[in-house]
């Protein structure tokens, strides 16, 4: 009997592993169709990101399958682009911003293309000179609160390290984060060399670091901390899809620091003109108005009419950079280290 | 003629571990040690730096003290469940594994949601006092990563202690009572010393997930100067792209996990060496049921314990369910969240519910490999002995104590080698799945197998069947319990298991970990509490059906 069962078992065993495959929906059998790699981050290409669409309506306009890989977030997507340089299945990469443009370019995994629809995008946004990245969304980092918690936002970051905002903030960890290492840098461009001290005075204000931009929002979100490091449109998500409009992002006197995600085409790619009508279609209206409703950040395109509910984005009056540019990884590893020194001692 | 019966069977029922263990484990591992030729030099390097010092000795630290705590918060747990029949007893043990399938963002939302300053304790706090004093912090400090790492890992000593005490023989425990001695001294004399082996397991097991603790640490711990190896390791490997210093400290962590488990897997044959020695295991004792003065401890145990496992569940499943139109108005009961999840709005189709399916899926297919892999290896061990089942259960063990961002890389790097085809991918996702659980599954599923009298076996032989048809007739159906458990936590790490699957998972297939990561990065928080709350209850109802069949006696 223990045997007959054991027996039962192994059967169910095999019809399982042998039936596996279907709950994966099938792909792969469109032999013949042209189909583009694109490598992206995760949460371009998930159900809830603007990929799936994007896909659909550029299939619809050119015949050409996009196939999504998507190994993690940006820094994944680039590390595994270096991992696999010259022998890489990808033709096209999406969303590595401008903190990895050096990176980007140093490794030389990228072939340029000037292209035409380009002409479209305000030239401040062109944040490659080289056109080895090209931009197809941007937006702000920014302080983003509850307004019910908190009536009377912070102006500055001066103003961040008051007393009465002990305990209120989350930031994020620069050493695994990418908003995380944009505050960081944020803090630098506008305090200069003296941001250690900063750091110091806003150190009461912070109730925790978290490892994620997913981390922290959740904690806001909760009313664990009535304020969180995050970008200047995360108030719209909030208005177009729960109809409220208590999360506000805040407006610094000091100025914004940019985030400009990229795009570009693999060298080497045996798809170049596949890859470059992509580019095209992903800077053209349809694939702009998804992008700015389902990634929830500002359009390169300047003819594009934004939703009403983009009103309560931040656009800010000031934008600042850093004096040199983005540092390079020896840099960010010298700052980073300074940075854990402040919190240790 | 003792050792003839034992060296009988074959070393080839180690084709089928091995087979797993390189292609999942080793493989990836050659795959980075290639990329990071100079991690020698560094290491050196880094054992003479005092920031590395400092941040592993903070690592053992918080590691040390959560073991402590979970192995102590757990043992009374371990005794009324192994001891006692009590309503609720099975439900409790199914409730208690949850946090174990629980990705650790939403581990860490239902712990904020109870403990934290605005949570379920402070908002009780203020409606007496008024809303006047500033909120009781119990988070952000090391205090809040050993909390949160007991409800991770008691469970662990709860489940394969408890096992280890209801198989306990009758014979011992009534020949020491018989001969005077009391119930506590029973407890002390005959007891512990033979539970010291299940013990240990937990405790080592518990030590070592701890020690790569990552994301409870950095949220909890509330800021960077509680951190770890493992976050230095994540940074260089991924952001600085420093293989050699990444896997040079990953190997210091790997020599210290090394270094414990030997001294574990030699602590533990002599442990048992000195409880062996008693005859066939005739019956288990009898379960007691808790009457009278007895319910007293129990309650005053079970129902803090019941508050740690449950406040941080059940906090998630309720705010799948309510919403706060603002700050004044009251929570309202509301579906919303649900009807997000489940009707169109922002996601087309019923996705969460593909999830639910592949993850169950996937998790029994990695239940059975592992717990099929876990015997053949527990039955190789368990009749040899020598320096080969040393080695061998070291190198079972070993995958506990690597760093799972070390791991990530090397998938990353062997992915793009595989072949692409869907199914390929999900063998690969399926092996490594199996390779992580495997070191649970092995050590509960042979210390099972070890407690059976060598003479079963023999008989059986002698009766003439062959090592296999001993194996499955005889010896398997006498752990039937350990498979279950083993089963369980292999499913259950399977169900959670999110940095494997993001990069081995063919592209649409969602499973639900990842479908709970994907909504909290797309601002969708309440709907993966819905989510979660799917999680919880499927995982419930899947453990509470496994321990049912793992109880049903023959």
């Amino acid at each position: 009997m223990i045997r007959t069962r054991l027996f039962q078992c192994t059967c169910i065993t095999l019809c399982l592993v042998l039936t596996f495959p279907l709950a994966a929906r099938g792909s792969g059998d469109n032999s013949g169709e042209l189909i583009l790699n694109v490598y992206c981050y995760d949460s371009f290409s998930s159900e809830w990101g603007p990929g799936p669409s994007i896909a659909e309506s550029f299939y619809e306009a050119s015949g050409i399958k996009i196939e999504f890989n998507a190994p993690g977030d940006a820094v994944t997507v680039l590390n595994q682009l270096i991992l696999e340089k010259g022998k890489s299945h990808a033709d096209v990469v999406i969303g590595l911003d401008n903190s990895l443009l050096i990176r980007v370019l140093d490794a030389g995994i990228l072939e340029p293309y000037e292209s035409h629809a380009l002409d479209t995008v305000p030239s401040e946004l062109i944040f490659d000179e080289t056109y080895h990245l090209l931009p197809f969304d941007y937006g702000h980092f920014a302080i983003c609160y509850d307004s019910e918690l908190l009536p009377l936002p912070p102006t500055s970051l001066e103003d961040l390290t008051a007393d009465k905002y002990t305990d209120s903030l989350v930031l994020m960890d620069p050493r695994t984060s990418t908003p995380g290492l944009g505050f960081l840098l944020w803090t630098i461009a506008v305090y200069g060399d003296g941001w250690p001290e900063y750091w110091e005075r806003l150190r009461p204000s912070i109730l925790t670091v978290t490892e994620s931009w997913s981390q922290g929002y959740t904690l806001f979100t909760i009313g664990e901390a009535p304020m969180v490091l995050s970008y200047g449109t995360s108030p719209v998500y909030h208005v177009e899809y729960e109809g409220t409009h208590r999360y506000r992002a805040a407006e610094f006197s000091d100025g914004h620091i940019m985030q400009l995600e990229g795009m570009g085409i693999i060298s080497g790619t045996d798809n170049r003109d596949e890859a470059e009508a992509f580019i095209d279609f992903m800077l053209g209206e349809e694939a702009q108005t998804a992008l700015v409703m389902n990634n929830i950040m500002l359009p390169v395109n300047s003819e594009l009419t934004l939703p009403q509910s983009f009103e309560m984005a931040l656009h800010p009056d000031k934008i600042v950079s850093l004096p040199d540019g983005f540092p390079d990884t020896d840099e960010i590893e010298e700052l980073i280290n300074r940075w854990t020194e402040v919190f240790s001692h | 003629m003792k050792n003839r019966g034992r060296q009988l069977g074959g070393t080839w029922v180690l084709l089928w571990p091995a087979l797993f263990w390189t292609a999942a484990f080793a493989v990836p591992l050659i795959a980075v040690a290639v990329r990071a030729a100079d991690s020698i030099t560094e290491l050196v390097h880094l054992t003479v730096s005092p920031y590395y010092r400092g941040l592993l000795g903070f690592t053992v630290k918080q590691a040390g003290l959560s073991t402590i705590a979970s192995v102590i918060f757990g043992l009374p747990g371990a005794y009324y469940i192994g001891r006692y029949r009590f309503p609720g007893r099975s439900l409790l043990k199914s409730i208690a594994t949850v946090p174990f399938v629980l990705p650790p963002i939403l581990a860490v939302l239902g712990f904020i949601l109870v403990f934290g300053n605005s949570g379920l304790i402070n908002s009780i706090r203020d409606s007496f006092s008024g809303g006047e004093a500033a909120p009781w912090k119990i988070l952000y400090s090391l205090q809040a990563i050993v909390m949160a790492h007991v409800f991770y890992n008691f469970p662990l000593t709860l489940r394969i202690v408890g096992d280890a005490w209801s198989a306990l023989p009758q014979s011992t425990y009534y020949a020491a009572r018989s001969l005077g001695a009391g119930r506590l001294k029973t407890l002390i004399t005959v007891d512990i010393p033979r539970l010291a082996p299940a013990i240990l397991t937990a405790a080592v097991i518990t030590f070592l997930f701890c020690f790569l603790s990552f994301a409870i640490i950095l949220v909890l711990g509330g800021g960077p100067e509680l951190s770890t190896l493992e976050v230095e390791i994540y940074r260089l490997i991924k952001y600085q792209l420093n293989f050699d210093r990444g896997s040079a400290l990953a190997m210091m962590e790997s020599f210290i996990a090394l270094g414990l488990l030997i001294v574990y897997v030699r602590a533990d044959s002599w442990l048992r060496k000195r409880t062996i020695d008693d005859a066939l295991n005739s019956g288990a004792r009898e379960p007691e049921r808790i009457e009278g003065i007895k319910a007293v401890p129990a309650i005053i145990y079970l129902v803090p314990a019941l508050f740690l496992i449950l406040a941080p569940l059940l906090s998630v499943v309720l705010h799948s369910f309510i919403v706060r139109p603002t700050r004044i108005a009251p929570l309202q009961f509301s579906f919303r969240h649900w009807a997000r999840l489940w009707g169109g709005g922002i996601i087309g189709g019923s996705v969460p519910l593909a999830a639910v399916l592949r993850t169950l899926i996937l998790g029994i297919v990695v239940a059975i490999t592992t717990t099929l892999t876990a015997s053949f290896a527990g039955w190789y061990s368990s009749h040899r002995s020598g320096r080969t089942v040393r080695v061998l259960e070291a190198m079972l063990i070993l995958p506990l104590g690597v760093s799972s961002v070390i791991l990530g890389l090397g998938y990353l790097i062997v992915a793009n080698r595989i072949p692409s085809g869907n199914f390929i991918r999900l063998v690969a996702l399926v092996g490594a799945h199996t390779v992580m659980a495997l070191p649970f599954a092995y050590r509960i599923i042979s210390g099972r197998l070890k407690e059976i009298s060598p003479r079963i076996p023999q008989a059986a032989r002698a009766l003439g069947a062959g090592p296999l048809k001993s194996l499955f007739s005889v010896e398997l159906p006498l752990a039937r319990p350990a498979l279950i458990t083993a089963a369980v936590f292999s499913m259950a790490l399977s169900s959670g298991e999110l940095n494997a699957t993001i990069i081995l998972a063919p592209g649409d297939f969602t499973t639900m970990p990842l479908a709970i990561y994907r909504m909290i990065g797309s601002y969708d928080i309440f709907g993966a509490c819905a989510l979660g709350t799917v999680l919880i209850g499927i995982s419930i109802i899947s453990f509470l059906t496994l321990d049912r069949y793992g109880e049903i006696s023959f």
